[in-house]
């Protein structure tokens, strides 16, 4: 009988401490939304292009899977560098893996998209017709990790289907790109951690590191080319005693000033 | 009834009191009245043994029965001697003014008419009726436009004067009923007032007279073939390569579809072609104008006249707009990097009118800064001066924490909104509205809802963006012209992903959209009124899918978010403006504009002195006179003593010891004969409540043969009180004989004579 007792006490007090978080405030207990919402979707995705590969017996379509080319370094370079944002800026983030085909919809909910290995990617027609409704719309590309001649022209051939009519330039020291937080003055040719290891910053005949873009007609930075360089290994071994520190942390910086120009041009 | 059975004039019947001259106690009428129920109850009900005779049933001696007491009734109520207690005017004593409208639009000639309005009006007094009143009362003639004047024939009045003020007119021959017996006041006029001279206090007024005013309508009541252009409404300023919105209200009776043609002087810079309501009254049609470059824009817009319309002369209407060159400066902090910041940066940047200045907070200490002027603008996040903060007009403030800011810049803030008369945009966000705790700023007082505090009111919800009937009337509300592809614009906008909870709204509010989520709406766009400025609150962040979701093509999110910026920078006042009371003046000889004169921080200040110069088209001076308000508040009032129609140029200099601070320039157009025009068919309403308020009578113009008799039973001027019997007029006769006739029949019919 004692034991019942002592049972049913114990139940009362924890239903009593459970109805008391139960009424508390919201606010006092963390800050769950008002009656009806879900919490706010994190404002910024890292969103990657799932393109098709031009590297298998000509030029291959996408076949699904994270093993393309597209899925280099992922996840963790973007693990990496997303908490780089979180602790350097005030940008909300979403630390999921996000990745979206050109003729997925769900392409123009991120107005942000990241294209790595881009020396191997294949966009067709359409695909490139979708690509550039995106960026005109107002998204913003950047592309990494492509290295060489070659893979200049394998990148190439599919960007021009994207824009025809508009040039590939360098990037001018003085734009707002490399000063939108970091003054980034300093070009130093961020290598993959496989060149850095053979004891060369580059690969291919890529010796020279460029950063080039695409702009709009107001002149407004749509594609940010990061050619004879791997911002991705960068911040994938940004955790290998290996990989030089102040590369890693220049290509945070070059990675930080492109999600916050994509986000305030 | 006819006058002979009734035995007095209607008008007797109808101003006359019922009374009993003989004196005799009503209770003894009353008394006798019960008994002659009795008897005739008693002789008709009484059990009574006739041999042979079956007795009438009951409901036939109760017909009997009614017959013969209302018999008795009649006889009973005739010995008490009913009388009607009268006052009429005294013949040859008193004075009846007659009114004539002598204003343009009783120049009309109406349809199928061979005469114009006056004309007809003349005849159809001069036809005997004038002549009938002026047997019993003298007869004082007047015509009347802005005020009465007398005449001596109203066949032979100039017609055409700019104006209808039909209570100054009134008010002014009212007045001789304190000098002469005035039995009556005769207004014949098609009703057009132009001149508002006829409120609810005027009308209680010329009441308190007690002189009764008999209207005479003249004139169609409506226009079969007619359109008119009835109002045209445009902002007086604009800025250099925006859009002018003209609202227009097109009165008709015809169907089908008309035409509207903008000029700027002499070039067509508009056209739009509007679908007439099928049920004619008004349409209402938008129009838009480009506002051009920096100037004067002398607007005229024209309704095309269609083939058998009379009357083209109110198809036409003018506005002056004055461009300037000045864009709206709008500022926008943001305290996250948010994609809503990028995509209203560049909507705004569509349009060469709005100038943006940004400031988003992309790291704690660090301030990325778009649109500034300087190194130093905003290098810490917001205005650090008042000045600097007055220097915009509209502030839209992101998902910033309230308490990002300073006491005194929350303070500059709300005194942006109250006195600098700017406007302020709250969005929604993490850190925004309510979750910023701007509910506990100063600011909160300005804003159209009382924001929650407490539980986090920002949150995903999908939900689609549906205009109120505020925002349909806004130019936020519409993407298309045409009300049922508009609405279909609206609800074909890709869905929002977030809103964040207003709270209560406050008394002021106005929701102009609305965020529906299945049965739920919410309050998405809200503003009100505060001082000089305005509040506004946009509960969500994620209008950015519109721009991402549609095709390149497709302008609703720029459209959007410039019309927002517009509304929110667009009332904002300058620190010196002169602007006239109305662009235009229609027959108005008083050009008056109002200017107003305040320093940095938007307050007045002392020893500034002002000088108007004002010219004319043809380059001539005009004398202009400054007053200041005498309240202190910095405003001012000028006037031109302009001598005849036309366009003049009016420039403000405020200046204060010696030094010039602020120059203006405003313009003002006169134009005559422009009024008589509209709304020219007869107000039938408006005079029916003048006689109705004064205690007269509407007539129709052939319908005046009761007018001189109407007249004779006045209760003004100098009256006698007549007793007319009534127990001997033939209609009591009348009725005596039917009800025995009628009793005889019966019982002829029943076999009970």
């Amino acid at each position: 009988m004692r034991l019942r007792i002592r049972r049913l006490r114990q139940q009362l007090g924890l239903a009593l401490a459970a109805s008391l978080v139960l009424v508390l405030p919201a606010s006092v207990i963390g800050g769950a939304p008002g009656a009806g919402l879900a919490p706010p979707e994190p404002e910024f995705r890292f969103m990657r292009l799932a393109y098709g590969d031009n590297s298998q017996g000509g030029f291959g379509r996408f076949g699904g899977g994270r093993r393309g080319s597209w899925a280099t370094d992922a996840p963790e370079a973007e693990q990496h560098f997303l908490q780089g944002v979180d602790r350097l800026t005030r940008l909300k983030v979403s630390h999921e893996f996000h990745a979206v085909q050109p003729l997925d919809e769900a392409l123009f909910d991120a107005p942000f998209l990241y294209a790595v290995e881009v020396g191997r990617w294949y966009l067709d027609d359409e695909e490139a017709a979708r690509l550039r409704e995106y960026l005109l719309r107002g998204g913003f590309l950047m592309v990494d990790d492509f290295h060489g001649s070659q893979q200049w022209e394998g990148f190439m051939e599919s960007m021009r289907r994207v824009f025809p009519d508009r040039d590939v330039v360098e990037i001018p020291d003085n734009h707002e790109v490399f000063h939108v937080l970091y003054d980034l003055d300093q070009k130093v040719q961020i290598p993959g951690v496989g060149a850095l290891m053979s004891g060369r910053t580059y690969e291919r005949d890529g010796v020279e590191p460029y950063w080039r873009g695409v702009f709009d007609d107001k002149g407004r930075l749509m594609v940010a080319i990061n050619f004879n360089m791997d911002l991705g290994d960068a911040w994938e071994h940004a955790d290998d005693p290996r990989y030089p520190q102040p590369l890693t942390a220049l290509a945070y910086r070059f990675g930080i000033n492109y999600v916050l120009y994509a986000m305030s041009h | 009834m006819p006058e002979w059975l009734l035995g007095h004039s209607p008008w007797a019947w109808r101003n006359g009191e019922l009374a009993f001259a003989r004196g005799w106690p009503l209770w003894l009428l009353v008394a006798l009245l019960l008994v002659a129920l009795a008897l005739v109850a008693a002789s008709l009900f009484w059990p009574r043994r006739a041999a042979g005779a079956q007795p009438l049933a009951f409901w036939r001696r109760a017909v009997l029965g009614v017959l013969q007491l209302l018999f008795f009734a009649i006889l009973l109520v005739a010995l008490w001697r009913p009388v009607l207690n009268v006052e009429r005017i005294r013949d040859r004593e008193n004075v009846v003014a007659v009114l004539m409208d002598d204003s343009g639009s009783m120049n009309a000639l109406d349809d199928g008419a061979a005469a114009t309005r006056r004309e007809q009006a003349a005849q159809a007094l001069g036809n005997g009726i004038l002549p009938r009143i002026a047997a019993s009362s003298e007869l004082r003639l007047f015509a009347f436009s802005d005020r009465a004047a007398a005449v001596e024939d109203l066949a032979a009045l100039p017609g055409g004067a700019p104006q209808t003020r039909i209570g100054e007119a009134l008010r002014s021959v009212m007045q001789m009923a304190s000098s002469v017996p005035l039995a009556a006041v005769v207004l014949v006029s098609d009703g057009a007032e132009t001149g508002n001279t006829l409120s609810e206090a005027d009308l209680a007024q010329l009441a308190a007279s007690g002189v009764p005013v008999h209207t005479v309508g003249v004139g169609p009541e409506q226009f079969a073939n007619d359109l008119e252009l009835e109002q045209l409404e445009l902002p007086r300023t604009a800025i250099a390569g925006e859009t002018l919105r003209a609202l227009l209200s097109i009165r008709h009776q015809r169907q089908g579809s008309t035409r509207v043609r903008v000029y700027d002087g002499s070039q067509l810079v508009a056209t739009q072609e509007v679908k007439l309501n099928p049920e004619g009254g008004l349409t209402t049609a938008r129009i838009d104008i480009p506002a051009g470059g920096p100037g004067l824009r002398d607007l005229r817009v024209q309704v095309d006249t269609a083939q058998d319309e009379a009357r083209a002369a109110n198809n036409t209407r003018r506005a002056l707009v004055e461009v300037s060159d000045r864009r709206r400066s709008i500022l926008y902090v943001e305290g996250e990097p948010r994609w809503e910041y990028k995509f209203i940066r560049r909507a705004a940047e569509e349009d060469r009118t709005l100038r943006l200045t940004s400031v988003v907070r992309a790291t704690p200490n660090r301030y990325y800064r778009q649109g500034v002027g300087s190194a130093q603008e905003l290098a810490t996040g917001f205005p650090v001066t008042q000045a600097e903060l007055f220097a915009f007009d509209a502030v839209v403030i992101g998902s910033l924490e309230a308490a990002a800011l300073s006491t005194e810049q929350h303070q500059w803030l709300k005194e942006f909104v109250d006195r600098r008369g700017g406007s302020l945009l709250l969005l929604a966000g993490r850190d925004g509205l309510g979750d910023g705790g701007w509910g506990r700023v100063p600011v909160a007082q300005v804003l159209p809802a009382a924001l929650p505090g407490g539980a986090v009111s920002y949150g995903a919800r999908t939900s689609r963006v549906r205009p109120t009937s505020y925002g349909l009337e806004s130019a936020i509300g519409h993407f298309d012209a045409d009300p049922a592809r508009n609405a279909t614009a609206w609800q074909e906008l890709p869905p929002l992903a977030d809103i964040q909870t207003l709270g209560a709204l406050k008394p002021g509010a106005i929701v102009l959209l609305e965020a529906q989520s299945g049965q739920r709406a919410d309050p998405l766009l809200v503003t009100q009124r505060f001082g000089r400025g305005a509040a506004w609150m946009l509960a969500t962040a994620t209008t950015w899918r519109w721009q991402m979701r549609l095709p390149l093509a497709d302008q609703r999110h720029e459209q959007f978010w410039q019309r927002l910026l517009h509304q929110l920078a667009a009332p904002a006042p300058a620190q010196v403006s002169l602007q006239a009371t109305r662009g235009i003046h229609e027959d108005d000889a008083a050009l008056v504009l109002e200017a107003e004169v305040l320093g940095e921080d938007f307050r007045p200040h002392d020893g500034v002195q002002l000088a108007v110069t004002a010219v004319a088209g043809d380059g001539t001076s005009v004398p202009a006179v400054v007053e200041s308000s005498g309240a202190g508040d910095g405003r001012h009032e000028v006037r031109l003593q302009s001598a005849a129609a036309g366009l003049y140029r009016v420039e403000l200099t405020a200046s204060r010891d010696g030094k010039e601070l602020a120059r203006t320039l405003a313009h003002v157009r006169r134009e005559d004969g422009v009024q008589e025009h509209f709304a020219a068919w007869q107000h039938r309403a408006l005079l029916e409540r003048v006689a109705r308020e004064t205690g007269g009578r509407y007539w129709k113009l052939d319908g005046l043969a009761q007018l001189p008799e109407a007249i004779r039973y006045s209760r003004a001027g100098m009256v006698e009180r007549q007793t007319l019997d009534l127990w001997n007029i033939p209609l009591v006769f009348l009725l005596l004989a039917s009800l025995k006739a009628g009793e005889w029949l019966l019982r002829r019919r029943w076999r009970r004579l």
